[in-house]
């Protein structure tokens, strides 16, 4: 009986609690709101340009809402009008919330729509200060900093520029432009066919690319209501967690080079091809794995796989203890760590990042845990939390991450139902009525959210909302204070991944 | 002349064999810590490797400028001060500690300018602060060399060897001996012989092409490596003294490699030092007061025996 009733629970069934919160969303903002309803597991709002100010003022300092965090602020063109989506988020009440606003001006006249854009972002900025990192042109120039550092130096972080102003060897004050990563993406971003998008959509992530793939099918598979089977749920756990060490061991990886641990590095790169192997085993590519389909996944794992999955898991784990030691051990590399690029949690929940960045801050925040995504209920493991929110209490978050993530996949792979898997849906046939839809999961930087419109067999628009903007945004605000010699460990301590950075190229 | 050519040749011939055996063994020992995998002759680690790099170097078309050719003609000429075996000096001089410390001096001094007119860098910008870190590591060792002229009351190093028959400098000097040994060390890091120093040359010079001035170059960090190597075995490990009935030059190859390998067992096992805050702290923090009070110690011990009679 109580197994008939797991299989006949939908995802969105899980969270009534949303329900509760719209009613005192659509209480408060009677008058001001265009349309507000739940896409999937958010609250989805339109408003108008005029209102926004007081919509935002009511749920900031209402105590029922208690909307504290702007999460970022998108912008795309659409029928010749720029629309901008906020996303916002409550720490108390544990929901988040995009508000849709069109602006007035055309989109072909290229200035008074960057003026009208800018003021509604200063507007913005006078409830939530973190909207200043949005507005469209930078007042920073070369002229005003003492150092300019190019996008292509860094290795690895090659999505932005970094002007600095220093005293003494010491930064004064950070900007961080991203200009340079607003190229033309149209081809992804607009007017693509379903099965097309999935093949495309790991470009965002380039490091992890399952997760953008299993966020986009996670939504399609609400908006459709599919059941999905439970073995299916087990092998995109399993692929997803593989991926989560892999991102993580090439973060590792991104730091011995930085340390100057040589030793260290050849470990890890060999621990790393390992886990991309074991991910060409399964999905047939190691960058691209476009291995997740609706309602399924594309291949099914036999028994030989699942042997040689735990077996390498095995293996890492003996590894793994010798790696840690040989880098954190190390009194010279930690008290190179300890106490610089010092991130608050007050601080980080501005900036509205998320994911092990914010966990190292001492926030116990994951999507895994707190939103039912798949079936990670299933399972045992812990949130890996730490307290000083320092580069190397950020280090070492990702080993205990990755601790986690075998643990995950030693008890999945033990339990994988057998079960047979059938094709559901036709794509072909397909034809959907015009709708808008937001989907939102952890992956290894932090929680990547999409959201799109999507009608008949087409999607019309994809914005993407990659965590990784957000640590751009902690950056600037943490350099301060640093020497100007740690610039390349803080940066690349925030596990910054290029494609999340991308935006469309206003037309 | 002709004994003295005959030198010269076995002097340069023992040279170009220890620069071959050295950087054979530190690409061994790089190779095997970092899991380099390839063909056996061609791969970092093989026989033929430093060969390889040495026509690798000859033939890429660079400039030579005077800073080079100095280097490279200093590199060699320290050597004629310093001696591998008592037989094996070509100028003599009484006085041959302050000469060689003076010319290991100059040849910092070269290199450092060398690194200063690098084509793409950064340079001048830190240049300043480079001399001073490296001029403030020569401080300990002054410091260390110092005591030991105090206790064997002579600067010839001959005469130091010689005076080691019984008991080996370490005995008295332990202290000395770590500071030497350490800052051996951190020069080694600092001149990265096993790799290029991004600290000392700039982030750009990466990308500087290799050529016989980087050949140069190289064989200058060598050179001042095995310097401070032999300065250590002479000053305290008692040189080319017999050790029971095993002849002293045997004895001599022996203890240089064996100081040789572990240094590079230390440099390969211990993090890339591009910190300057960090190297000045160890300095100051560590080498200089160890030193100082090694330094005093040998100066208390001096009076008690040679004016008060006491000891």
């Amino acid at each position: 009986m109580a197994k008939e009733l797991y299989d006949g629970i939908y995802s969105s069934h899980k969270l009534v609690f949303i329900e509760k919160i719209k009613k005192n969303l659509e209480f408060y903002l009677k008058d001001k709101t265009l349309e507000i309803k739940i896409l999937g597991q958010e609250i989805f709002c339109k408003a108008d340009v005029e209102s926004l100010y007081e919509i935002l003022r009511e749920i900031r300092e209402n105590p029922e809402l208690e909307v504290d965090i702007l999460s970022s602020i998108n912008k795309y063109i659409s029928e010749n009008r720029c629309i901008v989506l906020l996303n916002l988020s409550s720490i108390s009440n544990n929901f988040s919330m995009l508000i849709k606003v069109a602006l007035k001006s055309p989109a072909d006249d290229r200035e008074s729509f960057a003026a009208e854009y800018n003021k509604l972002i200063n507007e913005i900025g006078r409830i939530y200060e973190s909207a200043v990192f949005y507005l469209e042109s930078s007042t920073i120039k070369d002229q005003y900093s003492d150092i300019v550092i190019r996008s292509h130096i860094m290795d690895g972080l090659d999505s932005f520029d970094t002007y600095l102003q220093a005293e003494d060897g010491i930064i004064t004050k950070a900007n961080i432009s991203a200009g340079i990563s607003t190229v033309p993406i149209y081809s992804v971003t607009g007017n693509i066919g379903i099965t097309e998008l999935i093949s495309k959509i790991s470009r965002f992530d380039y490091n992890a690319g399952i997760f953008p793939e299993l966020c986009f099918c996670l939504a399609l598979e609400e908006l459709m209501q599919i059941k999905v089977a439970k073995r299916v749920q087990f092998i995109r756990m399993i692929i997803s967690e593989l991926m989560r060490i892999s991102n993580h061991l090439s973060y590792i990886s991104k730091m011995a080079i930085i340390l100057g641990s040589e030793i260290a590095l050849s470990h890890v790169l060999i621990e790393q091809e390992r886990m991309l192997r074991l991910i060409e085993l399964i999905t047939g590519s190691r960058v691209h794995p476009n291995y997740i389909r609706i309602g399924g996944v594309r291949k099914d794992l036999n028994e030989e796989k699942l042997k040689n999955i735990s077996a390498s898991i095995a293996q890492l784990l003996k590894k793994m203890p010798k790696i840690e030691s040989m880098l954190l051990d190390n009194t010279i590399i930690t008290n190179k760590l300890k106490n610089t690029g010092i991130a608050e949690k007050r601080a980080v929940h501005n900036c509205g990042v998320t994911g092990p960045n914010l966990r190292a801050s001492g926030a116990r925040y994951d999507l895994r845990k707190n939103r039912n995504l798949l079936l990670y209920k299933d399972v045992s493991f812990l949130v890996a939390t730490g307290k000083y929110g320092d580069c190397l209490e950020r280090f070492y978050i990702r080993f205990r991450e990755i601790y986690q993530s075998i643990t995950i996949i030693e008890q999945l792979t033990d339990s994988i139902p057998d079960e047979h898997i059938k094709k559901l849906i036709n794509l072909s046939e397909l034809d959907m009525p015009y709708t808008e839809m937001i989907s939102s999961i952890e992956c290894p930087h932090g929680v990547f959210k999409i959201y799109f419109e999507i009608a008949g067999n087409t999607v019309l628009k994809l914005v993407v909302m990659g965590p990784s903007r957000n640590s751009l945004y902690l950056a600037e605000n943490i350099l301060c204070g640093n020497r100007a010699e740690d610039i390349e460990l803080i940066l690349a301590s925030l596990d910054i991944s290029s494609g999340e950075i991308m935006q469309e190229l206003p037309v | 002349m002709m004994l003295l050519f005959k030198k010269v040749i076995y002097l340069y011939l023992i040279l170009v064999i220890n620069l071959y055996v050295c950087s054979y063994l530190l690409n061994r020992i790089s190779s095997r810590f970092e899991l380099k995998r390839g063909y056996t002759i061609g791969r970092v680690g093989g026989l033929g490797y430093p060969v390889l790099k040495l026509f690798r170097y000859l033939s890429k078309n660079d400039r030579l400028n005077i800073w080079e050719i100095l280097i490279f003609f200093f590199s060699f000429f320290i050597w004629t001060i310093i001696p591998f075996s008592p037989s094996l000096i070509i100028i003599r001089f009484e006085n041959d500690l302050i000469i060689a410390l003076l010319f290991y001096l100059v040849l910092l001094f070269l290199i450092l300018m060398n690194a200063s007119r690098s084509r793409y860098g950064f340079v001048f910008k830190n240049a300043t602060k480079n001399i001073l870190m490296i001029y403030t590591f020569f401080m300990p060792v002054i410091f260390c060399i110092a005591g030991i002229v105090l206790i064997n009351r002579t600067l010839t190093l001959k005469e130091i060897v010689g005076f080691q028959y019984q008991y080996w400098n370490i005995v008295y000097q332990p202290l000395g001996f770590i500071v030497m040994f350490t800052s051996a060390l951190l020069l080694m890091k600092l001149f990265t012989v096993t790799k290029k120093s991004t600290l000392l040359l700039g982030q750009d010079i990466l990308k500087e092409g290799s050529g016989f001035g980087r050949l140069t170059v190289r064989i200058s960090y060598y050179s001042t490596l095995f310097f401070i190597i032999v300065m250590i075995i002479i000053l305290y490990l008692a040189g080319w003294q017999n050790l029971f009935f095993i002849n002293g030059n045997i004895i001599f190859a022996v203890k240089f490699y064996i100081i040789f390998f572990i240094l590079v067992l230390l440099d390969k096992a211990t993090p890339q030092l591009n910190d300057f805050n960090y190297l000045v702290s160890i300095n100051w923090r560590f080498l200089i007061p160890v030193s100082a009070v090694n330094f005093l110690l040998t100066i208390i011990f001096f009076i008690l025996r040679n004016i008060y009679g006491i000891i």
